[in-house]
């Protein structure tokens, strides 16, 4: 075969040289049954038919709402038996909260009045300091107390510490 | 628009009673034409035939969908076209990964005699196999099938003056492959 290849070749004429023939090869037979063959595929991959498929499709809704309704159920119980559970113990915790903060105010009062108890047994004393300045002034002549008079209005630290 | 055949087989293909009886008919009378454009496209044997039963599996389907807009024949092509592109995504994904993106005629006849007559037609084959993608679609279906620009438009939803500007790069390319090597 040969063939002569030219840049000024129309579409007509074109590659005329080489034809319509192609190198592959096809294995023996091949033609004979792939119609078969293909049918048979096609019918196996074939979708179910409407009715089936119909039936198929409610069987399958019908499941994923029933798993989804189980799932939500499981999901809420858990939660309120949760939620019951936190109360009891919140509830259970604040029960032993107060009972120990009144035992402790119990205890605080308690030991209050002991210490008023104990404030009452002591003997009140009285106060010394007044009426032994009185004491010691009546003790005193008139002398001596125009004297301590003159003294207290003389010096002047004395005035500064009691003011 | 749906010649005499196509009708007698779509009727077939509407009927539960008949529907395998037709798609056997449509295979029958689409078997060839069409493992061939895939085969063209993919060149490996082992792919054209997982293509072509996709493509007619799709149309046992989805025959309902079929509105008889275009030819039953435009149609399929739409179809084997379309699984031949997915495959040649997947494709490159993998030889992307694999780090060999050479395609060569001459790997896929390996073992066969390369005769001098043989030899001409894989060096031409090679030639499309440098073309991009859209261009090598397009020069097979005009050169090998023989496909109206009009034809090619409905399957490979191009206008006209594109697929022309295609086949035209095409040949262009395929011409100075074919100097280059000679």
């Amino acid at each position: 075969m040969k063939v002569t290849i030219s840049k000024n070749m129309t579409e007509k004429d074109d590659f005329l040289g080489y034809g319509k023939e192609t190198p592959y090869e096809v294995p023996d037979g091949f033609f004979d049954t792939i119609a078969e063959k293909t049918l048979l595929l096609a019918k196996e991959k074939e979708p179910f038919p409407a009715k089936n498929r119909m039936l198929w499709q409610t069987i399958a809704a019908a499941a994923s709402l029933a798993a989804l309704f189980f799932i939500g159920y499981q999901t809420e119980f858990r939660h309120d038996a949760n939620v019951s559970k936190l109360i009891a113990q919140d509830s259970q915790l604040q029960t032993n909260s107060k009972a120990a903060k009144e035992i402790e105010i119990s205890n605080q009062i308690n030991a209050i009045e002991h210490s008023k108890q104990e404030i009452a047994k002591i003997p009140v004393a009285k106060p010394a300091g007044k009426e032994a300045v009185s004491d010691v002034l009546a003790d005193f002549t008139d002398e001596e107390l125009q004297q301590m008079a003159a003294l207290y209005k003389s010096d002047p630290m004395i005035g500064e510490i009691e003011q | 628009m749906i010649e005499q055949a196509d009708s007698e087989i779509l009727e077939m293909l509407r009927d539960p009673a008949r529907k395998d009886a037709g798609f056997l008919k449509l295979m029958e009378n689409f078997k060839r034409p069409v493992y061939w454009h895939i085969r063209r496209l993919v060149l490996s044997h082992e792919d054209a035939e997982d293509i072509l039963q996709e493509t007619f599996i799709q149309v046992y389907r989805h025959i309902g969908t079929f509105r008889g807009e275009c030819k039953l024949f435009t149609w399929l092509y739409r179809i084997a076209t379309n699984e031949c592109t997915k495959h040649f995504r997947k494709n490159k994904h993998r030889k992307a990964q694999s780090g060999s993106e050479n395609l060569e005629v001459s790997g896929e006849l390996a073992g066969t005699d390369a005769e001098e007559s043989k030899a001409i037609l894989i060096k031409f084959q090679n030639a499309i196999l440098q073309l991009p993608e859209k261009q090598r679609i397009v020069f097979n279906m005009r050169y090998y099938d023989e496909l109206s620009y009009e034809e090619m438009g409905q399957i490979l939803h191009s206008s006209v003056s594109s697929l022309k500007t295609n086949f035209h790069y095409a040949s262009e390319k395929i011409k100075r492959y074919l100097i280059d090597h000679a």
